[in-house]
């Protein structure tokens, strides 16, 4: 008894080295790839494989929860141990932290490098997002640091199916925040069927919906003047943006539990018919496609609060990888995210995890459901292209504050103090 | 005892000496360090050096400036008090000496720093503000342990009881009270946000049908949250503190009750007078895990509420790592070491208490 | 009379205390798995309360072909495995130590090890990470095992310090007189003697390490070291996970169902080691 048990931890012990041993043994270069993208890792992981067979060279997806990500790039990071190829979450300032420090390659001129016309692929507002322009407040070199894999927006949708039972026109959605809520308030008529359902439990939706009525209640200079600190907070047209959410709530038309609900659970909601409207990414479709292949469905402006300025969507590149610049294998990474983009691997993607591609000319390849995604191209921005972002923790306290309003705790008046307060408290970082 | 007795006995706790220190105490200097640190504005990766000025931010000013009076204070009178006599004992008195005089200057020099700072505040009008998002949590942290102080471990306590009686059945409760832990936070709280979220309304509906419908709520909800999750915690744990309790409540010998029965002592005084002492060392062994434990609960908040609705579930170690996740980890370090801090406190004064109470 | 009124009373309240408590652990097990066996749209209908119309077992046949619950649960066990064995190598070595030898610095060392235990993990996220690659151990298995060993030893090294001072030092004397060293005098005598103490430190680590997450997610990046925990955490958050509940139960009900088995041919030893205890303490 005894003597199988040594055996037995000498055995586990000869397994865990032979174990660590293992991951550096292979020959040849291998790319590295880090990312949070779990519902993607599928479809990656495939496309290792296709890779592996056509250039012989190992490409390792590795996965992270979406919590844990930016602590591990941090660490990493700190450690100077990142992979060949990374995604970066957050906000332009980390991205401009990286380019800056050097830690990520510009890819400028293997873009321009001629006859490779790498750079004319890609949809515009995907490049963009990953750029510097020429004297940005960050005092990065002017270049493109990132390269989109897929493109995104985030839109308001309407379920066509039920519009039409209560008695709406299916192609005519609502123009105004007015109509809007009051054919949400339809919803009422039917059983365990809500108005609007969006995934506020995750707070970057709201901050989302925050900004794209901001835009459209004082436009985006007054805007941008607030994060530079000219406006503050607690101007009147910040109230208005603010009481958009309790309107909303004492409209009734929010599903309960809205700002504990994640971006799937919502989806899920969203697919099965139980809620009129959504605001959500369209990264979405590939869980409705899964739940539901018969909902029909489609994108439209956000409803304006105001008929002086045009409201904003957020659209740009849904992913993009950087080059970590001190990588041993920064050809063969790059060769990698060239072949990633080519079409053919693009309408894979697009078939496999249902995103947008972010390269021109698949129009033909895009299903209906996707590339209406693509309209109301009119309002779309992104953060990355505003000439300066708001301080993560003034970020923090608009999407806690709009939490509050929303289950009635906190009035819109002192959301505002309180956002102006934070600003205040920060106003230095 | 000669040099190499002590080697040989020394040799003993070294492993364990230095798996530590490569593990904590080098991270804990490194953490440290990079708390007197803050990132620049425009570059998250540039760590500036900027002293204390995040444990001012945290504190507040005038908190900040009234513990530099207190800790030097105190370091003054642990001075003069000359607790370093027994040090001089063993070594040169010159050592002792050095020592006295260097706690007297620090506490000193502390002293007047923080006299300083509330002639300026006195001066300057600064506005009190500490970081409410911060202390909430640490708030909400306490709010859970005080959960499981009371709830849980009373449950841990009286079902230890009565598995203790029930010799026939106590094998089948040793099992099952036991499953919840084994199965670990993920699992609990995946299957607990299943149950509990408005949709599907697993929970609500099995309330509706036992007849409990007016009890069915929004359990995620803003009011709810966090006793939800302080009630689930509670739930899930209280199998620890069950196995602790019984196997000490096995270890008392039988002939003690008899004697006490023979004697007349009824239930209740063979209860406070031989299971409660008996057990005091074990009491307090499961209430400072129960604390630990509870403090830094993540695992279950992350899977169950994410810290919502509006922040109301987001516990300190949660908030710590939404500060790392915006790259503030020179704040973040110095919030991880103050609620180490805390903790350390807390649990040195519980484990002196305990002993108070033995001898 | 009344005595027996009273006594059947009071076993009455304890044992429906007992049952009810016990209702609620095992109900969820239950429920988890008549779900798992249900395709989605019949949970959504019934709640898991009835039995499944028809045994399902395409959530399970999914969990097992994209799941990959496997390799990490393999990896869970090797772990638990190797850090429990050197957690009670290590921390009897010290708890005897500490408990029974003399040398400089001891209760320093004691207290030192205690306060430890209260610093807060995620704090530490950078430096270990730097710590780690410095020497090499980062992403590997013996570097997660190291750092599990240690976040296991306060703790344990607490437990068999105390128990070991509650020990009659009669039994070790005659051992010495008897001529053995230090070393075989803890192999021999004081570690047997302390079987409920490791019975302790054995469940507790074990859990420890089963449950654990946060640590692996900082120092493993590749996934085939990955433990279950990571591995159930990223299946709950892929697309299925989140959407089809009762897939997810199936991934669960996996997930659960092995460590469970074991901890059933584990617990009467464990128990046993405990209760034995009993009669030295």
């Amino acid at each position: 008894m005894r003597n199988s048990f040594i055996y037995l931890i000498v055995l586990a012990v000869c397994f865990s080295f032979a174990g660590c041993n293992n991951s550096q043994k292979n020959s040849g270069p291998q790319v590295t790839i880090w990312h949070w993208m779990s519902d993607r890792q599928d479809a990656f992981e495939q496309l290792a494989q296709k890779y592996k067979r056509e250039k012989k060279i190992t490409v390792h997806f590795e996965l992270f929860p979406h919590s844990a990500y930016t602590q591990k790039i941090n660490a990493a990071e700190a450690a100077n141990d990142l992979p060949d190829l990374f995604g970066i979450l957050g906000e332009k300032r980390v991205l401009a932290s990286f380019a800056k420090e050097k830690k990520i390659e510009d890819l400028t001129p293997y873009m321009e490098k001629q006859n490779s016309n790498w750079k004319e692929r890609f949809i515009e507002i995907c490049l963009a997002v990953n750029s510097f322009k020429k004297d940005n407040i960050y005092a990065v070199k002017p270049g493109i640091y990132g390269v989109p894999i897929d493109a995104m927006s985030i839109q308001f949708l309407y379920n066509k199916d039920l519009l039409e039972r209560e008695g709406f026109a299916s192609d005519s959605p609502p123009e105004t925040f007015q109509d809007f809520l009051s054919i949400a308030k339809s919803a009422k008529d039917e059983k365990d069927t809500y108005g609007f359902a969006s995934g506020w439990g995750e707070t970057w939706l709201i901050y989302c919906f925050t900004t794209n009525y901001a835009f459209d209640l004082m436009g985006e200079e007054k805007f941008l003047n607030t994060i530079k600190g000219e406006v503050p907070y607690t101007d009147p047209d910040w109230i208005k943006v603010f009481s958009l959410f309790k309107d909303l709530r004492e409209a009734g038309i929010l599903a309960p539990g809205i700002i504990t609900m994640n971006n799937k659970e919502a989806e899920q909601i969203f697919a099965t018919n139980r809620t009129f409207f959504t605001f959500n990414g369209s990264w979405g479709v590939n869980t409705y496609q899964q739940i539901n292949p018969q909902l029909k469905y489609a994108t439209m402006p956000p409803p304006k609060a105001n008929q002086k300025h045009p409201p904003a969507i957020w659209a740009g590149a849904g992913t993009s990888f950087v080059v970590n610049s001190q990588s041993e294998n920064k050809k063969e990474s790059i060769d990698f995210l060239k072949w990633l983009t080519e079409a053919r691997q693009q309408v894979f993607l697009i078939k496999e995890t249902n995103n947008l591609p972010s390269i021109k000319g698949l129009k033909k390849d895009t299903p209906d459901n996707m590339s209406s995604f693509l309209s109301n191209q009119q309002y779309f921005t992104h953060p990355r292209l505003w000439r300066i972002n708001e301080n993560s923790r003034v970020v923090e306290a608009i999407n806690r504050g709009v939490q509050n309003i929303v289950i009635g705790a906190k009035t819109p008046e002192e959301v505002a103090k309180e956002v102006a307060k934070t600003k205040e408290r920060y106003k230095n970082e | 005892m000669n040099k190499k007795e002590q080697l040989i006995n020394f040799s003993f706790v070294f492993p364990a000496l230095a798996i530590f220190s490569f593990f904590y105490i080098i991270p804990f200097f490194y953490t440290f360090w990079l708390s007197l640190h803050k990132a620049s504005s425009t570059n998250v990766l540039d760590l500036n050096f900027v002293g204390v000025q995040n444990f001012k931010d945290i504190f507040s000013f005038q908190i900040f400036a009234a513990l530099a009076g207190i800790l030097g204070i105190s370091l003054i009178v642990f001075a003069f008090k000359n607790k370093f006599k027994k040090l001089s004992l063993n070594h040169k008195k010159s050592l002792a000496k050095t020592l006295q005089t260097i706690t007297v200057v620090a506490g000193g020099a502390l002293l007047i720093y923080s006299i300083g700072a509330f002639f300026n505040i006195s001066k300057e009008a600064v506005s009190f503000s500490p970081d409410l998002q911060w202390w909430n949590s640490v708030k909400r942290s306490f709010y859970i342990t005080f959960w499981g102080l009371t709830f849980q471990n009373c449950l841990a306590f009286l079902l230890a009881l009565g598995v203790d009686r029930a010799a026939r059945t106590g094998q089948f409760y040793r099992v099952v009270f036991f499953l919840l832990p084994v199965l670990g936070e993920v699992i609990i709280g995946l299957l607990l946000r299943i149950m509990l979220s408005h949709y599907p309304g697993v929970f609500n509906h099995l309330l509706e049908s036992v007849g409990l419908g007016q009890w069915a709520q929004n359990w995620l909800g803003k009011d709810m949250a966090l006793t939800t999750l302080a009630v689930s915690h509670c739930w899930r744990g209280f199998g620890y503190g069950f196995i602790i309790l019984l196997a000490g409540l096995q270890t008392i010998p039988e002939q003690l009750y008899e004697a006490a029965r023979i004697d007349g002592a009824n239930a209740l005084h063979r209860f406070t007078k031989i299971t409660i002492p008996m057990l005091v060392p074990i009491i307090f062994l499961v209430i400072i895990l129960t604390i630990l434990g509870t403090v830094q609960i993540i695992g279950l908040p992350m899977a169950l509420t994410r810290g919502g609705p509006a922040g109301r579930t987001t516990v300190s170690v949660l908030r710590i790592f939404e500060d790392l996740n915006n790259s503030h980890v020179g704040y973040a370090s110095a919030e991880g070491l103050i609620l180490g801090l805390i903790l350390v406190t807390l649990s040195f004064s519980l484990l002196k208490l305990s002993k108070k109470i033995k001898s | 009379m009344p005595e027996q009124i009273k006594k059947t009373l009071y076993l009455l309240v304890i044992h429906t205390l007992l049952i009810t408590v016990a209702l609620s652990c095992i109900f969820p097990f239950v429920w988890m798995i008549n779900s798992s066996l249900k395709p989605n749209s019949e949970f959504i209908q019934d709640h898991g309360f009835e039995l499944p119309d028809t045994i399902n077992l395409r959530n399970y046949i999914y969990t097992f072909t994209k799941g990959n619950l496997g390799t990490y649960f393999l990896n869970s066990i090797l772990y638990t495995f190797l850090t429990v064995i050197a957690i009670v190598i290590i921390s009897s070595l010290a708890g005897y130590g500490i408990s029974r030898l003399q040398f400089r610095g001891k209760n320093f060392i004691f207290y030192m090890i205690l306060a430890a235990m209260m610093i807060p993990i995620p704090a530490a996220f950078v430096p270990l990470y730097v710590l780690l690659k410095s020497v090499g151990l980062l992403n590997t298995r013996i570097g997660y095992i190291l750092a599990m060993v240690n976040v296991g030893l306060s703790l344990s090294i607490y437990l068999y310090k105390t128990f070991f001072d509650q020990l009659p030092k009669d039994l070790e004397e005659s051992a010495r007189i008897d001529g053995c060293g230090k070393l075989r005098i803890w192999w021999h005598v004081m570690f047997p003697l302390a079987k409920p103490a490791t019975g302790v430190v054995v469940i507790f680590n074990a859990l420890n390490v089963w449950n654990e997450l946060i640590l692996a997610l900082v120092i493993l990046s590749n996934k085939g070291l990955m433990p279950l925990q990571v591995g159930l955490l990223k299946f709950s958050q892929s697309s299925v996970g989140l959407t089809q509940y009762t897939t997810l139960m199936a991934a669960l009900t996996v997930a659960a169902l092995p460590i469970i088995i074991i901890y059933l041919i584990m617990q009467k030893h464990i128990i046993k080691g405990m209760t034995a205890g009993a009669t030295v303490g």
